[in-house]
């Protein structure tokens, strides 16, 4: 199984750090119970600005009475306001098909002093009605900064702002597929292991999260959203943990350039419980193939029977 | 006699009736962060599961109870792990290499028999070598339950999806 570069795990860790900091004032610590309202609250976000349900109040009630959100098509402020602004549609006018649109992924969440921040990338998909099936990618992608505080009725966005993704020229892949065969089953455990916290699993999510900021983020601190993680399946193991997440390589919409896919696959990930917590050990990568596709390459690296 | 006996029968009915009507609703219970975790890793493996057809199409047919229902918007209704596996086995780019089914927003909220939750699928191929297509996509509506094994599905709804493209090298 071929390894990604130490460059990137150390790449990765130092984004963790950084972002760890980036407070000026010491930041309290959030509980599990935090993290997960609060992931709970991003997702809630999505359904509500799909469905535009309760005539908007919805998306409002997700915000704290003098909320702020900051979105494509306006900022909205106050409860009101933000009703108003997601019966208008907040980042497309037309309502979507089967009320789904809006995919977040790459959810990482930090402490402040004052409650929380957290970023998130956004890709809208518009998904096909009857008389034209499929879908295709919205030209709209980037990702969201937000900033949470918790109130007497639960955590509330005080702040969300979309920024929209700045297109660039195509830089190089940065990942470099595995030459083998992803592993067979979900588990492969052999040894007993140590069971996973909730605390646990949220920490080993937030670092394969950070890693997909660590690998957009150039030298210059600029993020390039691109790599888009999801069904983060995590197990214990004899190391620690280890983990499968899928990711999508995006091409955000550039002019004519529509929004695609450039690269689709998997990572195979072993964490491991530091001193600093838990950090990626080791990584690959396996880009999406058929079995139609394994079986061609089989056949082709098959030596051929000498002709008689 | 008699009318005291309907009187007391009407009694029954009417006090039953006024007991109905003063009890509160029953509270869910709360969801404990492993609980939210657990559900969440629960959608994960169907994705695999289906992505895969590990297990001989098990480890998609056992995110569900045994008795678990899957209504689809392409496949109307199927019910119970062997006929769920035989529905993972019948994908036939499965492996695990294979990428297809993506996950996001996963809402959840207690209920008085577990869980519900809502959860975004985009059914993506992006396969090395072609150009990325969007299938289907939609949400998911779910039940679930806390078993002896976990948590587990007991109903997802698929039916709010959108159309599935039609090509050639459509995957079931």
């Amino acid at each position: 199984m071929k390894q990604l570069p130490l460059t990137f795990l150390t790449l990765s860790a130092l984004w963790l750090t950084a972002a760890s900091t980036v407070s000026g004032q010491a930041p309290t610590s959030l509980t599990t119970k935090d993290y997960v309202e609060i992931q709970q609250l991003t997702s809630q976000y999505a359904v509500a600005l799909d469905t535009r349900s309760n005539d908007g109040n919805a998306l409002a009630d997700l915000f704290t009475a003098d909320g702020e959100l900051v979105g494509l098509r306006g900022t909205a402020k106050g409860r009101a306001d933000l009703a108003a602004l997601a019966r208008r549609g907040i980042m497309t006018a037309d309502r979507p098909v089967v009320d789904v649109s809006h995919f977040t992924m790459n959810h990482v969440i930090q402490p402040t002093a004052g409650g929380a921040t957290g970023k998130e990338y956004v890709v809208l998909v518009n998904f096909g009605p009857d008389d034209r099936p499929g879908g295709d990618f919205a030209s709209i992608g980037g990702h969201y900064e937000d900033t949470y505080v918790k109130t007497a009725a639960g955590w509330r966005f005080k702040r969300r702002e979309y920024v929209a993704a700045k297109p660039v020229a195509r830089p190089p892949q940065a990942l470099t597929p595995s030459p083998g065969s992803a592993s067979p089953a979900a588990t492969q455990t052999t040894k007993p292991a140590a069971p996973l916290t909730a605390d646990d699993y949220l920490a080993i999510r937030a670092v394969a999260n950070t890693s997909a900021y660590g690998l957009d983020t150039g030298a210059d601190g600029r993020l390039n959203v691109r790599h888009f993680l999801t069904n983060h399946l995590i197990e214990a193991a004899p190391e620690g943990a280890r983990g499968k997440v899928y990711v999508m390589v995006f091409d955000i919409a550039d002019g004519a350039r529509p929004t695609s896919v450039s690269l689709g696959g998997h990572f195979e990930d072993v964490y491991e419980k530091t001193a600093s917590g838990w950090r990626i050990k080791s990584r690959a990568f396996f880009t999406s193939k058929s079995a139609q596709t394994l079986k061609a390459e089989a056949d082709a690296a098959a030596p051929q029977a000498p002709p008689k | 006699m008699r009318a005291t006996l309907i009187a007391a029968a009407l009694g029954v009915i009417v006090q039953t009736g006024a007991m109905s009507a003063q009890q509160p609703a029953i509270t869910p219970a709360e969801l404990t962060p492993i609980d939210y975790i657990e559900i969440q890793q629960l959608a994960i493996r169907y994705a695999y599961g289906l992505d895969t057809a590990a297990d001989n199409g098990y480890l998609y047919a056992n995110v569900f109870t045994p008795d678990g229902e899957f209504i689809g918007r392409q496949t109307p209704f199927t019910k119970g792990r062997d006929a769920l596996a035989r529905v993972a086995r019948s994908v036939r780019k499965g492996n695990p290499n294979f990428v297809r089914h993506f996950i996001a927003n996963h809402e959840i909220h207690p209920s008085q028999e577990g869980a519900v939750g809502k959860v975004y699928l985009m059914v993506v191929d992006v396969e090395e070598g072609q150009p990325s297509s969007i299938y289907i996509g939609g949400r998911y509506e779910d039940i679930y339950v806390k078993t002896e094994e976990g948590w587990r599905i007991k109903r997802r709804d698929a039916r709010n999806l959108g159309a599935p493209r039609i090509t050639a090298r459509t995957a079931k």
